[in-house]
């Protein structure tokens, strides 16, 4: 049986070069998947990993258990990814107003919504959506992009995107709802449809 | 009675299982009888579903080989065997 995290990090902190090893092939895949979700590209995501990797090595001593050790390594990812975002100067910003719609004075829908849901699933898997959800994702504000890409990419339960981020859970859930109503705005647009 | 525009505010604790039954159930009633909720409800849903299918990115060999080779030159005694084979 594989050995737990907990194991693992115990051992690792020994100087078990093996179970650091462990530690890398688990988790390396996921790291790689949600730095080429906060930053776009594979060459990016690439160095956020080595950077990420050679911080846990540099680190793992220091890590106390407070938390799960996969919230402290999803920690050193995200952070890895802002530092590198925060010296990149190609910034766009959107507006997260007015997504959920336009209602009357009495809180009713002013205007229909179309239900693209039931597209056929192709289309939700043809690389054109995924690119332009990827372009939607990229176009969000950081700290809404890496809520949302925890929780809805990495499927990170809210309290530990909560323990992530530093932020309390009705804020990871705010930014989580902004971020979804963005990007399904942008797939109404993409399904030709008007909200 | 829960309004359409109350119904956005409600989406993220619906999902997650974390609203109050009372709440829950007229909310529920309410999609019931509004075609635009339950067109929204079904959208919202889908774009993070969408999402999800996105985890699945795929990690290239290529790229494992050159952070374990990073490694290999930055930590001592890290990925010095052949990585193939594991």
């Amino acid at each position: 049986m594989p050995l737990s995290d907990a194991e693992l990090v115990e051992r690792a902190k020994k100087g078990d070069i093996g179970a650091f090893e462990d530690i890398v092939r688990r988790y390396e895949g996921k790291v790689f998947g949600c730095g080429m979700r906060m930053m776009g590209n594979a060459a990016d995501a690439q160095e956020a990993l080595q950077d990420v990797f050679l911080s846990v090595y540099q680190k793992i001593r220091n890590f106390r258990g407070e938390s799960a050790f996969s919230s402290w390594l999803y920690r050193i990812a995200v952070n890895a990814c802002l530092m590198r975002l925060r010296t990149d100067k190609r910034h766009t910003s959107v507006s997260l107003d007015g997504l959920e719609g336009t209602f009357t004075g009495d809180g009713r829908r002013a205007s229909p919504v179309l239900d693209w849901s039931q597209e056929p699933e192709e289309r939700f898997l043809s690389r054109e959506t995924r690119e332009h959800l990827n372009k939607a994702i990229l176009s969000l504000p950081e700290e809404y992009r890496s809520v949302l890409v925890l929780r809805d990419v990495q499927e990170l339960p809210i309290s530990e995107v909560a323990e992530v981020t530093n932020l309390s859970i009705p804020a990871v859930k705010s930014r989580l709802h902004r971020g979804r109503l963005f990007l399904r705005e942008k797939l109404s647009e993409y399904f030709g449809g008007k909200r | 009675m829960i309004t359409c525009k109350d119904l956005v505010g409600f989406l993220v604790d619906y999902l997650e299982g974390d609203l109050p039954p009372e709440i829950r159930m007229a909310l529920e009633r309410h999609l019931e009888g509004c075609e635009c909720c339950h067109a929204f409800l079904n959208t919202y849903k889908k774009a993070v579903s969408t999402l999800r299918a996105m985890k699945e990115e795929e990690f290239p060999a290529e790229l494992k080989l050159r952070l374990h080779s990073f490694l290999r030159e930055n930590v001592r005694g890290a990925f010095d065997k052949d990585d193939e084979g594991r």
